[in-house]
């Protein structure tokens, strides 16, 4: 047969090239330039670690690395002692109202990290709500900005992630070995300690891993809560840095951005290093029933994990209540209008047009190279598959700003002059959501017996016809499912688009933390509440296409 | 049966440094029915993939009814497959996964209804052609895997393992049906199994393979009764081992047992003479010991009663001989059977011991003699 015959018949080993190619181009090229710029003196032009060393006796960037560190530490341990327990309770226990208080987890998902931050200023900052309240009747605490108070809003943005992670492996924990122990005289929790926890460790690594990277990642809530240059981290330092090199060599921007991407690798490491080292084969043949909790039990149960569920709800409340006050000043009044949206509005430009067409589109080619690139991933073992699985992995990795950066340095000239156009801002959107369908796909791929591929090619149908008609058929519930996730997260995306939007492509995002930032308190809230009411719609859509039997298990 | 339809010669698959088929010869008349029977990881699937033309053999060319198989890839064979899994396609109902192949070549309408409403029929499963297979059983769902990969009219049909999934009686009521529809139609088939039993009972001929290799192949009651080797002696059926020395004599070869028993073979036309003295081994089927009160003129084997395992017709003595090895005994279950802890004297016919010498080779081990 010849190459082309070959091709034609399976064209599989073309689709990883080019998958490969897309990568190479816009996750390998972007990343190497920064990390190119790094190392040319931002002083001499000479190549060398220049730039690395006048970033560790500058104090100032030395305080912005502490405080990423720190702020990402607090606030994964506040994280870890939000969603461990409400993961125990949910996945032992059946509870009234369980069903609700887990839609409201992951409702507080829908929101973009910095409209979390908002609102707590609205309800703890200088001039907030609760504040001034607490201030009426003689309590003073001190405003919420700085490390505590960005540690705090990024947990309540990032436990659901956390907490989902974790329930996930506490299913999979065979019942029959808790009862082992139990039957031998352990009690419930020395259980927990010698047996499930050592079961969970794997994830429990990987939900802390996520959410010490999803906060050191963060551009919006350090932005709104540290107040700009007050109190830096890494990824606001990137960009100021960025925004004050235009035009010129941007080495300092490249050094900082390629520190971020260093500590995510080495946090990535570590924890894969942690999980091989203490990971015991799971044996997961036992189904996990959960046990109900009725009469008073169970109602305290519903009580306690409802309220600590409904207090990481109050930034959404408060965004969405206040969207609806009139504003004098910078401080909500209790009257009610829609004049804030009228404002709103009025302001917006393209920015909702530009936002819903760029992540649609985007949506739909994540979809499409996310299935296509899952399958590889999990059937086929060649080198360029692993290749591809690699590269697509990286942005996983690679927080938004910095990606905004390389994009901004690389794109803003022939061959690829994409700088200021909308192609730019959804290849972003693209390259930074496929992970997750990625994966979600390859997970749904190997979960497929592959017999049925081979029942359909022994009958006479080529390998990209079982594709179509075997594998997407049965792919389709967890690629929607995994298409939501990148929707939220499309949809809300700031840290890059607010590198790479000009005028003419500002998002919704974009145009919400602007005014959250240092316009009217009336608006942002408005913009925010658009953000959230146009996510959930969208969620909602998916979850009834996903269709019969289907869950929102993935999410 | 008319010549050899399938013609596999010298295949050799290796992944690694692990040689996973290592030349074997295989050729399957038409209309017949092999089954390719040894331990887990001899090889099976993968002989059984190579042909399908999932795996890409190292070396070794394969010809089915005078056609080479070289560069045809597994969808323009023409073999039907049954899968272990069922690989039932489950977002299609039972007759859209018995119609997906007619599909392919180009079947429609009428005529492509009317045949799946056959196959269905054959596998008793017509009520069902628009049941959705999460509502069927296991052997349900293996009925519609059998109605799919007939219904296409292979030209030969490959199954790996089909019924190990099913319970002990499904089992034997699927193989029943599946022997009487293989040969009312007439096709050739390949069928893996690891069960013995299972291998005797449907087999025209059997393969015993073992690391990669074909030992044996042959009707079953030739495996069964003239193994050509010691291991398939003792895979198929299981075996009492004793060594032994060997002498030829005048009157034939003289056999003694480490355990004690000494025999004379005479030369025969099924035990040509010549053999070379020597250590050998002796093979005794649990069922050719008799129970005697004292030893006689036939060579026997005396020793404790362990355990008395009743199984119907049959009861099963474990026993400890003098000199500490353990073996088993099959002898009619009855009133006289001694009691655990007797010491019970075992004779045999020297017809029924099968010698076989130690050989050079990894694999072989021990020969027929
Ligand atoms: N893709 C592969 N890569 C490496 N080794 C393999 C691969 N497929 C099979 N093997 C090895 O080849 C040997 C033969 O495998 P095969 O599946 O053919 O065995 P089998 O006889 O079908 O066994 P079973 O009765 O357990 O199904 C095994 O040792 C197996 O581990
Ligand atoms: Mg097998």
């Amino acid at each position: 047969m010849s190459a082309l015959a070959r091709l034609l018949r399976d064209p599989w080993p073309l689709v990883a090239l080019l998958v490969v190619a897309i990568m190479l181009v816009f996750v390998a090229w972007p990343l190497a330039e920064l990390a190119r710029q790094s190392l040319i003196g931002q002083e001499s032009g000479r190549f060398g670690l220049e730039n690395y060393v006048a970033f560790f006796e500058s104090r100032y960037f030395r305080r912005a690395l502490a405080n990423s560190l720190t702020v990402a530490a607090l606030g994964t341990v506040f994280a870890l002692v939000l969603a461990v327990p409400l993961a125990l309770a949910f996945a032992r226990y059946d509870f009234r109202g369980k069903r609700w208080i887990e839609v409201a987890i992951l409702m507080s998902m829908l929101s973009p990290p910095f409209v979390g931050a908002y609102a707590w200023i609205l309800m703890f900052g200088r001039s907030g709500m609760v504040r001034e309240a607490l201030a009426s009747v003689g309590i003073d605490i001190p405003p919420i900005y700085g490390a505590f108070g960005i540690a705090l809003a990024s947990a309540f943005g990032q436990y659901p992630v956390l907490f989902l992670v974790v329930r996930g492996g506490l299913a999979r924990v065979n019942l029959g070995l808790e009862e082992a122990a139990a039957s031998l005289g352990r009690g419930r929790l020395a259980v927990i300690r010698t047996v499930t926890l050592p079961l969970v460790l794997p994830a429990l690594v990987t939900g802390t891993l996520l959410v010490f990277l999803g906060i050191i990642a963060d551009f919006g809530t350090p932005s709104i809560l540290g107040e700009g240059e007050r109190f830096p981290v890494l990824a606001t330092l990137a960009f100021s840095l960025y925004l004050s090199e235009i035009g010129a060599e941007p080495g300092m921007a490249a050094t900082t951005a390629a520190i971020l991407v260093l500590i995510a690798l080495a946090l990535v490491a570590f924890a894969r290093w942690l999980a091989a080292r203490r990971t015991v084969s799971n044996d997961t043949s036992g189904q996990r029933v959960a046990t109900p909790l009725t009469g008073a039990r169970g109602a305290l149960m519903a009580v306690g994990t409802g309220a600590l569920v409904l207090l990481s709800n109050m930034p959404l409340f408060v965004v969405v209540g206040s969207s609806f006050l009139e504003v004098r000043g910078v401080v909500f009044q209790p009257v009610l209008t829609l004049a804030n949206y009228t404002n709103a509005f009025a302001a917006l430009g393209d920015a909702l047009w530009n936002s819903l067409i760029y992540a649609a589109i985007a949506l739909a080619m994540i979809l499409v190279i996310g299935a296509l690139a899952g399958y590889l991933i999990a059937r086929r073992g060649s080198l360029l598959s692993r290749m591809a699985d690699l590269l697509i992995m990286v942005p996983y990795v690679v927080p938004g700003t910095v990606l905004g950066i390389g994009y901004a340095s690389v794109f803003n000239q022939p061959p690829l002059m994409l700088t200021g156009t909308a192609s730019i801002i959804v290849v972003m959107y693209v390259i930074r959501r496929l992970p997750y369908v990625a994966r979600a796909s390859a997970s749904i791929v190997y979960q497929i017996d592959r017999g049925l591929e081979e029942a359909s090619q022994s009958l006479g149908v080529r390998p990209l016809g079982g594709f179509r008609r075997v594998m997407l058929p049965l792919m389709r519930p967890g690629l929607l499912a995994g298409a939501a996730i990148a929707w939220v997260e499309v949809f809300n995306e700031l840290s890059a688009s607010i590198v790479l939007y000009t005028g003419g492509t500002r998002t919704l995002p974009v145009a919400a933390y602007q005014q959250s930032l240092a316009g009217d308190v009336g608006m942002a809230a408005a913009y925010a509440t658009m953000l959230i009411a146009i996510t959930a719609g969208a969620l909602a859509l998916f979850i009834r296409l996903r269709g019969r039997g289907g869950e929102v298990g993935v999410l | 049966m008319t010549g050899a339809h399938l013609e596999a010669s010298g295949i050799k698959v290796r992944f690694g440094d692990f040689a996973a088929l290592d030349g074997v010869d295989l050729s399957v008349r038409r209309g017949e029915l092999v089954t390719l029977l040894g331990p887990s990881g001899c090889g099976k699937t993968t002989l059984l993939r190579v042909i399908a033309g999932f795996q890409q053999q190292g070396a070794g060319h394969i010809t089915v009814g005078g056609r080479s198989l070289d560069g045809i890839p597994p969808e323009g064979r023409n073999f039907g497959m049954v899968f272990q899994s069922y690989a039932v396609f489950p977002h299609m109902s039972v007759a859209d996964n018995v119609a997906y192949g007619l599909t392919a070549r180009g079947v429609r309408g009428a005529d492509r209804a009317r045949r799946v409403q056959a196959a269905l029929e054959r596998v008793q499963l017509g009520a069902l052609a628009a049941r959705h297979p999460e509502a069927l059983s296991g052997g349900q769902k293996q009925r519609v895997g059998l109605a799919r990969a007939m219904v296409i009219e292979p030209d030969l049909l490959l199954m790996d393992e089909p019924l190990s999934n099913l319970d002990a009686l499904l089992r034997i009521e699927m193989r029943r049906e599946i022997r009487l529809m293989q040969r009312e139609l007439g096709i050739t088939t390949i069928y893996v199994t690891h069960d013995q039993e299972e291998a005797l009972a449907i087999s025209d001929r059997i393969a015993v393979m073992r690391q990669g290799k074909l030992l044996q192949i042959a009707p079953p009651e030739e495996v069964f009764e003239a193994s050509a080797h010691a291991f398939v002696a003792d895979f198929i059926g299981g075996c009492n081992w004793f060594d032994a020395t060997l002498a030829p004599g005048p009157d034939g070869d003289a056999v003694a047992l480490a355990e004690g028993p000494r025999f004379v073979l005479p030369r025969g036309k099924d035990r040509p003479g010549d053999r070379p003295a020597g250590p050998v081994r002796v093979a005794l089927r649990n069922e050719d010991l008799r129970l005697c009160d004292a030893p006689g003129a036939l060579p026997c084997l005396s020793g404790q009663v362990l355990m008395r395992a009743y199984m119907g017709h049959r009861t099963r003595l474990h026993l400890r001989l003098a000199s500490g090895a353990t073996m088993d005994a099959d002898v009619p279950s009855g009133a006289a059977l001694p009691a655990e802890g007797e010491v019970v004297h075992l004779e045999f016919h020297p017809d029924r011991a099968r010698l076989f010498t130690r050989e050079a080779g990894p694999v072989d081990g021990w020969r027929i003699a």
